[in-house]
């Protein structure tokens, strides 16, 4: 067994356990100021979603302070742990019940057994998820191995709110990058409780809730980025939460909307795409209230505003504009060359007609768009137009069902390219799995139904099953029968600049410059990264061709790679610029070329 | 019919209303013999024959529409469903008997 991937596993459980401690210190148990149905899967995912909220908020802070060392990381969760798991014996107990409660049945038992096993298995394979690779875990890398947070001019994902970035960092601090993808799969494992939460307060039984976490489970979109480390799954988490509690009324300060805000904030924390919810939350509470509930929004907007400001704090500290990539004009940073750049990121594609538009649904279920990542389950696309055959038997399905289609109303408005992006909108796809669920239930008490919905189901979970088959390769690589570089050698989008970061590592003298234009930097050495243009030379030699050769030239680089292809977020006019005088070409692949000075 | 069971019959059709919708049509077809039912009504085996035997009728063509109807929805969600799953499975790039070879084998067969 390789050993990094043993130590990885259990650094990920226990941080995830961690988190779960500290959500539980501060909702310790039912008490009147808390919303009374805090217990079940609720009780134990709010914690733990909770824990994640403050530990992301926390080392955001420390690391901007240059604090973010293991001994004070490993030290606050340690004593988290231990002291929250004396006081968490209520959520124990709660634990116990939903142990009761879900595995009861034997069958249930081992269909959630399995699934969450298979999930966790598979995170131990290496992070192969390109954006991961090119971005989030660039970010989390250099923060765990800097100790700091700080504008890194390589890497624009930066100047994006980093919630769940600073949680992997975290995990990559005190164990290594398995210790991330096995903990991404617990924050995935903590989205399907959300989900089965929601399921249960929109008054799902456990045949509704089932399907609803079948309708999630057999989204290929979900379940492949599960353990990726790429951040739309813990914003979700974040989102369904938000939804939990916006679904409640509760009084005191920990009110249903109080709490529904800090999730909201949380979620808009991990990313900025999740603003959109906004729009679907208030729409539940607003028909939930009968009118205008003022005071349910300001203290839904305070508490918002408390769980996203460590990331306004962290946006203006490193680019001085709090909202960085938004609002450059007001804030300065519109002419910036990552501006720029995360400009080029949040470009829509360019394939996306009117056409597709109009059968959108069908090409979340069935589409294949460059970077759609999978689809959605059939099951919501199956089940969710029974609504015109069995209505609503609860007004806050009822709620959820026009919750999502604001949300995706407000998507069509601003950004109707993001459409056809299934992982942008787990959330509303999570409150119409909630609805696919509640017309299971109806359909399954009539006979005529009951058999195709159950075969339905039963093809979904196969599906699912199948999916999941990936976890094989997990288990070849924690018992070493697979090398990281046969995992890189057969990813198709990373292998040929895996190749380049590996000839570089290898090639390139620690007092040597790199000047870098290239994704998938994740592979490469810290030095490499941290030496490479500053934030000054990457603005000038975004120009021109003419004002790129100049900084090479004063900057001193001795290795240059160029890419032959061009990449939305990376601003590369060297793409179609020659190579300078003096530097002679090394190796060439289909996206790259690596050059030398030949002095 | 005394007023206590007139309320548990009609709680039992709302009951059986909120369970599911479906069942709703069961529900209404309880509702008009309670309308008609009172403590001075005649029981009701002594109502026409005639009427029995159209609402019998009634009952039998609300049903055969309420198949039919889902026999479509059943078609829906059956289309939907195996249409995913052929495409998913089509768009596997290794037949079964190449990945059984290199996923499953390697775990049992150390190199």
């Amino acid at each position: 067994v390789n050993a990094a991937v043993a130590l990885g596993a259990i650094v990920g459980t226990f941080y995830a356990t961690a988190c779960f401690f500290a959500g539980s210190l501060l909702l310790p148990g039912p008490r009147p100021s808390t919303p009374a149905s805090l217990d079940g899967p609720l009780g134990i995912v709010v914690r733990f979603a909770l824990g994640h909220l403050v530990f992301g908020s926390l080392w955001t802070l420390l690391a901007l302070a240059g604090a973010f060392e293991a001994p004070v990381v490993a030290t606050i969760c340690i004593a988290v742990t231990l002291s929250g798991a004396a006081i968490a014996a209520s959520s124990i107990t709660d634990l116990r019940a939903i142990g009761n409660a879900v595995l009861r049945p034997r069958r249930a038992s081992i269909l959630v057994t399995t699934f969450a096993a298979l999930i966790l298995i598979r995170s131990l394979y290496p992070p192969t998820n390109d954006d991961a690779l090119r971005g989030y875990l660039v970010t989390s890398r250099v923060v765990a191995e800097t100790h700091r947070l700080a504008f890194q001019p390589f890497n624009t994902f930066v100047a994006w709110p980093l919630l769940a970035e600073m949680n992997t960092a975290a995990t990559l601090l005190l164990g290594n990058e398995t210790a991330a993808t096995v903990f991404d799969a617990w924050v995935g494992l903590g989205l399907l409780a959300g989900v089965a939460a929601l399921a249960e307060g929109a008054g799902l039984e456990r045949n509704g809730v089932a399907t609803a976490l079948l309708a999630m489970v057999s989204s290929s979109s979900f379940l492949g980025l599960v353990g990726t480390c790429k951040v739309d799954v813990a914003g979700s988490l974040y989102g369904v939460l938000a939804a939990c509690f916006a679904l409640k009324k509760g009084p005191g300060l920990i009110s249903g909307p109080w709490l529904s805000g800090l999730f909201l904030g949380a979620a808009v924390a991990v990313k900025y795409s999740n603003v959109f919810l906004i729009s679907g939350l208030v729409w539940i509470i607003w028909s939930a209230s009968g009118g205008i509930p003022i005071r349910s929004l300001m203290s839904m907007g305070s508490a918002a505003a408390l769980s996203l400001g460590p990331q306004l704090v962290k946006n203006f500290s490193l680019t001085g504009n709090p909202v960085a990539p938004f609002l450059g004009d007001l804030f300065g940073t519109a002419d910036l060359y990552w501006t720029a750049a995360l400009a080029g990121d949040i470009g829509g594609p360019a394939d996306l007609s009117m056409f597709h538009q109009l059968i959108w649904p069908l090409v979340l279920t069935f589409g294949g768009h460059t970077g759609m990542l999978g689809t959605v389950s059939p099951l919501l696309l199956g089940l969710v137009p029974f609504v015109m055959r069995f209505g609503f038997t609860d007004p806050r399905q009822r709620g959820l069902a026009l919750a999502a289609a604001v949300i995706f109303g407000a998507w069509f408005l601003v950004y109707p390219w993001g459409l056809i992006f299934p992982r942008f909108h787990f959330t509303p796809i999570a409150f119409l799995a909630v609805v696919s669920g509640a017309m299971a239930q109806s359909a399954l008490r009539l006979p005529g139904l009951r058999r195709v919905v159950q075969a339905a189901a039963a093809l979904c979970l196969a599906v699912s099953l199948f999916d999941l088959r990936s976890a094989v390769y997990g288990l070849q690589y924690a018992r070493g029968v697979l090398s990281r570089s046969e995992v890189y050698a057969r990813h198709e989008n990373a292998m040929h600049w895996y190749a380049v970061a590996v000839s570089l590592n290898r090639d390139v003298a620690a007092s040597d410059r790199v000047f870098l234009e290239m994704p998938y930097s994740y592979f490469l050495r810290l030095d490499l990264l941290t030496g490479s243009q500053t934030a000054p030379e990457r603005q000038r030699a975004a120009e021109s061709c003419e004002t790129r050769d100049v900084v090479i030239r004063t900057g001193g680089f001795r290795w240059l790679v160029q890419p032959t292809k061009e990449f939305g977020w990376l601003v590369a006019p060297s793409r179609a610029c020659p190579i300078p005088a003096g530097f002679e070409i090394v190796s060439q692949t289909r996206v790259s070329t690596l050059s030398v000075r030949s002095d | 019919m005394t007023t206590e069971a007139l309320k548990k019959i009609s709680r039992s059709a709302h009951a059986s209303r909120d369970d599911s919708d479906p069942n709703a049509t069961e529900g209404a077809a309880i509702v008009p013999q309670v309308r008609g039912g009172s403590s001075t009504s005649k029981p009701p085996t002594e109502q026409p024959a005639k009427q029995n035997s159209s609402e019998m009728q009634s009952r039998q063509s609300m049903k055969n529409k309420s198949g039919r109807r889902d026999l479509l929805w059943s078609a829906w969600l059956m289309g939907v469903v195996l249409l995913a799953v052929i495409q998913r499975v089509s768009a596997l790039r290794t037949p079964w008997t190449t990945w059984i070879e290199q996923a499953v084998l390697p775990l049992v067969r150390d190199r």
